[in-house]
């Protein structure tokens, strides 16, 4: 049963981080904001309505979402929560959770591009670009801590990160959180990378992929992101916080508490900084790159 | 006790003599006041030189400083060219006061500099402490630069800037190699203030730890060969004593770029013992000694400037004397006989050409042409130093370069001869080109020609006069000065050190 | 503690590479200078001497305040805030800077110096330090930016000279960083000369002595 706990938490609890990152903003600028539970509505609401497809359209857009849906799903089962191992870990795990995620983001631009569309293609390529230069950071970023523990597997990675490693080992772990943050940010389109609450199409990457989605559809594409926030929050939150005393349920609320936090933060960098220019976002993911190989050269 | 109080008197007196000569009310004083600090400087410097030649070894402050028969004769040749330099400044800077082109700012920023720098040239000369003569060598980059841009103009300001940048590089390179020096020495047994003495570090080889003095060679041959004009690294060596003032030109060439060279001198004894005295760092002198040598005789050929061509021959001669060094002892003696040679032929060269050029108002070669007409002395002097320096017998650079192509030769290096004498015959046959309607072709214009002047013959007389004197006869006691400044160099263990003799009729 | 300061250092040189804004270079190098002070500090807190003390203090004065200040005040005179177009974009320098940054670790590892108590980063950090000084004075056409490129070779030769137990003398050290004062001081005279003749400070217009 415990086995189960990460898949379960994360499917609760994965819309609730963006409520707290909105909540954040709010409490910024002074307003009440949205409430905490709202990616949830919106999503119950999205489930029960229809979706419009477009005639230009063929099963590649609506396999789209689906693959997002299961593919994030799939994921959970190979993270660490913590303390608390992973479902099914073993030897390069690490590898299959980076190529998954990069199965979901090509399904995704995939279903983009099969709708014709000019928006869409140019949101497709650009998540493409900044793809690739987001994928190499988290792989240094995780093989810099594979070699650090000595171990090729997520669950052992995060396991061993207790604050003796802290101790000895701050300047790599500090490097590669801060470039796995910035991936985060990247992949998540979060200011600076990308403005989430923006209606103005030539300035989004993420948001305009989806834009022909509708219905259950936009439903399974909401919840897969929150599950993709979820996903990599949980890689960041496993690194920065070191609680493992062993009791389950101290180490649930340590890194639930760590997973707010995060959250927070998020709100707070969107809230203090402006979106990036298009063409500053590249050099803030090669220093991200940067981050994470010096973290992998120092060991 | 003695010896501290000389040595401090030394370095403060040309110091202050230039720090006085800001508070002069006009350029002459502020010259003048400069220039006797200098000549002061020398006559205190000859004792220490007579000092140190008689009683060996001379120390100073806790050993920090320190006066060996390698530093007297450099200090000897620096003597000669900042004296004579400093003479020939009086004709040229009076004539450009005459024609009222110096402005008292600019004569004092010219005499504030003048003296300190050669003041930081004697401080390299005479530290001991490998740290205190990076500082010295330093000095003498900053105290120089606003020499360059005395006259400021763009192509002044460009000179000084190429020469600032490049030359703190290469004294950052420098210093990493002092630094790694330093680590080196670790486990010497002594107090760590004395760790970076080169007595001390001499006296030490076998505690030395050989990577790192590697390293701390490379770092220090780059840095110091920067500021010597070795190629590949000798190109803010045409702009900024093309562009600099005359006087200035000259002890650039007649002695700063010998300073830098003297500094790699004391590293080689410690590198070669440390490492088995293997030949390993003779020979990336010889490679860079070659190669400074091709390079400038490659930019000769197409010079059109007369001060750049002079400064080309500079790098060519610091190319040699390197090369020298780098072939031994009989090559170490003959380069170290090329440094004073070469001193006083480009310290004539420079007085020539920028006399003329200032009566000329251009250095450029083939407006200078027909000198002789113009002024019989400088035309002699300038024709005079372009055939020494191309290496006419039978004045002493030729002997020094025979001596030097014969130690290559003995020591069975037949590619390094054949290469020296392709470089050396490309340049001969590059600046006879020159030479001659310089001096005797029909002068370009209307130019009134110089009144002969005494101070003038006598700049021109007495280094021609000295060099056919040493070409023709070299005295024992100079032979015995120069063997044993080469032994220090070229310290070795296995064989007793050979000297060189000169046959007194200058034919070998 | 002294691992994280020189990773910072590393870092800092990279965010050099990688800028274009004077201002920015200026108070990264600052913020360069005040690391190194604290670092010479800290490497020998536990033989602090009135001499050793000096050093830290006047390193942390120079590279971190006075420098800065000089430079700043020097780019509001001749009114240069933006790098035109260097000869080597940024992307590429980060890349170049990561390039160089491997191959120092590199030779650090082979040349290992004594002391190992201290960090084992103190030499790659200085080869690399003087290639990101070297790299920047080439591929930057701005005067000042040339001249911060060589305060980032001093920089990296610092902190060989205090990274290790075995230090030069005192009077060695504060010799060093006086030149370097120096040399900054003419530096910004020489660049003052050079906007009054030249009416900008682009290197590139000093070219019309060659050959």
């Amino acid at each position: 049963m415990t086995t189960f706990i990460h898949p379960l938490l994360a499917l609760i609890f994965a819309p609730l981080l963006r409520g707290i990152i909105n909540k954040t903003k709010a409490f910024f600028a002074g307003r009440q904001g949205p409430p905490l539970l709202q990616t949830y509505y919106d999503i119950s609401k999205l489930l029960r309505k229809g979706a419009v497809y477009s005639q230009t359209t063929s099963w590649v857009f609506l396999s789209g979402p689906l693959a997002g849906l299961a593919i994030s799903i799939l994921c959970l089962f190979f993270l660490p929560f913590g303390n608390i191992s992973a479902c099914v870990s073993f030897q390069g795990d690490l590898i299959l959770v980076i190529y998954l995620l990069g199965l979901l983001r090509f399904f995704t631009v995939l279903a983009a591009m099969d709708t014709g569309s000019a928006f869409e293609g140019m949101g497709a390529s650009r998540e493409m670009t900044f793809s690739a230069l987001a994928e190499p950071t988290m792989l240094f970023g995780l093989a810099a801590i594979a070699r650090k523990v000595h171990s090729f597997s997520l669950t052992p990675m995060i396991h061993d990160i207790t604050p003796q490693i802290w101790e000895t080992g701050a300047p790599t772990l500090a490097l590669v959180i801060s470039g796995l943050f910035l991936v985060f940010l990247a992949e998540n389109s979060r200011i600076p990378v990308d403005d989430p609450t923006t209606h103005l199409e030539l300035t989004m990457i993420h948001e305009v992929m989806i834009l022909d989605h509708s219905g259950v559809d936009l439903g399974f594409i909401e919840y897969a992101s929150s599950l993709k926030m979820w996903i990599l929050g949980s890689i960041l939150v496993g690194l920065a916080v070191p609680v493992r005393t062993g009791h389950l349920a101290i180490d649930i609320l340590a890194t639930l508490a760590g997973m707010v936090i995060l959250a927070i933060f998020i709100g707070c960098t969107e809230s203090t900084m402006a979106r990036f220019r298009l063409r500053l976002v590249p050099q803030l993911l090669v220093g991200a790159c940067v981050f994470s190989i010096i973290g992998f050269l120092i060991q | 006790m003695t010896h501290e109080y000389i040595f401090a008197l030394l370095l403060l007196i040309p110091i202050t003599s230039g720090i006085l000569s800001q508070f002069c009310a006009s350029q002459t004083k502020a010259l003048l006041t400069s220039f006797t600090g200098v000549f002061v400087a020398i006559l205190l410097g000859c004792r220490v030189v007579m000092m140190a030649l008689t009683q060996g070894r001379i120390f100073a402050f806790d050993q920090w400083l320190f006066v060996d028969e390698l530093s007297a004769w450099h200090m000897v040749v620096l003597f000669l060219v900042f004296g004579l330099s400093s003479l020939f400044a009086c004709v040229y800077l009076g004539e450009e006061l005459r024609e009222k082109k110096l402005s008292l700012q600019q004569a004092k920023t010219f005499a504030g500099l003048w003296s300190p720098a050669m003041a930081a040239m004697l401080l390299v000369l005479i530290s001991n402490n490998l740290g205190i003569m990076w500082v010295g060598m330093e000095a003498t980059t900053l105290l120089t630069s606003f020499l360059v841009c005395v006259h400021i103009t763009r192509s002044s300001l460009e000179a000084t800037w190429k020469y600032m940048l490049i030359c703190s590089v290469g004294i950052g390179f420098a210093f990493l190699g002092t630094m790694l020096l330093r680590l080196a020495a670790k486990d010497l047994p002594l107090d760590p203030n004395q760790a970076l003495l080169w007595t001390n570090l001499m006296a030490h080889t076998a505690f030395l730890s050989p990577d790192l003095v590697k390293a701390a060679f490379i770092f220090a041959l780059v840095g110091y060969g920067t500021k010597a004009g070795l190629a590949p690294m000798h190109s803010w060596l045409p702009d900024a004593h093309s562009k600099a003032p005359s006087p200035v030109s000259a002890i650039f060439s007649g002695f700063m770029l010998n300073t830098a060279l003297y500094c790699i001198m004391r590293y080689i004894p410690i590198t070669e013992e440390t490492l088995g005295h293997r030949g390993w760092a003779l020979n990336l002198l010889t490679g860079f000694g070659l190669f400074s040598i091709l390079m400038a005789a490659a930019f000769i050929l197409f010079q059109k400037d007369m001060k750049r061509f002079l400064a080309y021959c500079s790098v060519e001669h610091l190319g040699i004397i390197a090369l020298g060094l780098g072939l031994g002892v009989p090559g170490t003696f003959a380069a170290l006989f090329h440094t004073l040679n070469h001193s006083l032929s480009k310290s004539l060269a420079f007085f020539s050409a920028g006399r003329l050029g200032q009566a000329l108002g251009t250095h450029d070669i083939d407006r200078m042409s027909g000198s002789i007409s113009i002024s019989p002395i400088w035309g002699t002097g300038i024709f005079a130093s372009i055939l020494i320096l191309i290496g006419i017998a039978p004045f002493a650079l030729f002997m020094s370069e025979f001596q030097l192509l014969k130690a290559a030769i003995d020591g069975h290096h037949m590619l390094v001869a054949v290469v020296f004498l392709a470089g050396t015959g490309i340049i001969f046959i590059g600046a006879l080109r020159y030479a001659l309607p310089l001096a005797f072709g029909k002068p370009d214009g209307h130019t009134e020609p110089i009144a002969p002047a005494r101070l003038d013959a006598f700049l021109v007389a007495a280094p021609l006069l000295l060099l056919l004197l040493l070409g023709l006869w070299m005295p024992t006691s100079l032979q015995a000065v120069l063997n044993r400044a080469a032994g220090i160099i070229q310290t070795s263990p296995a064989k007793a050190t050979p000297t060189v003799q000169t046959d007194p009729g200058g034919r070998r | 503690m002294l691992d994280l300061l020189i990773i910072l250092v590393v870092l800092t040189n990279l965010r050099l590479l990688a800028t274009s804004r004077l201002e920015s270079l200026i108070s990264w190098s600052g913020f360069q200078g005040m690391l190194l002070g604290v670092f010479a500090l800290l490497s020998r807190w536990s033989h602090m001497a009135p001499d050793v003390f000096l050093v830290g203090v006047t390193a942390f004065t120079l590279k971190g305040v006075v420098f800065p200040l000089m430079l700043l005040r020097l780019a509001k005179t001749v009114r240069c805030n933006r790098e035109a177009d260097p000869y080597v974009g940024f992307i590429a320098s980060t890349i170049i800077g990561m390039l160089a940054f491997i191959a120092s670790l590199w030779l650090g590892a082979r040349l290992p110096l004594p002391g190992n108590d201290m960090s084992h980063l103190v030499l790659p950090a200085t080869l690399f330090s003087i290639f990101s000084g070297l790299f920047l004075i080439i591929s930057r056409k701005n005067a000042i930016s040339q001249v911060i490129g060589f305060l980032i070779m001093e920089n990296g030769t610092f902190m060989l000279g205090v990274g290790t137990l075995y230090y030069a003398p005192f009077l060695v050290e504060i010799g060093a960083l006086l030149d370097i004062l120096v040399a900054v001081l003419i530096w910004s005279v020489l660049i003052r000369f050079m906007n009054r003749a030249f009416g900008n400070i682009d290197t590139q217009d000093l070219n019309k002595l060659k050959g």
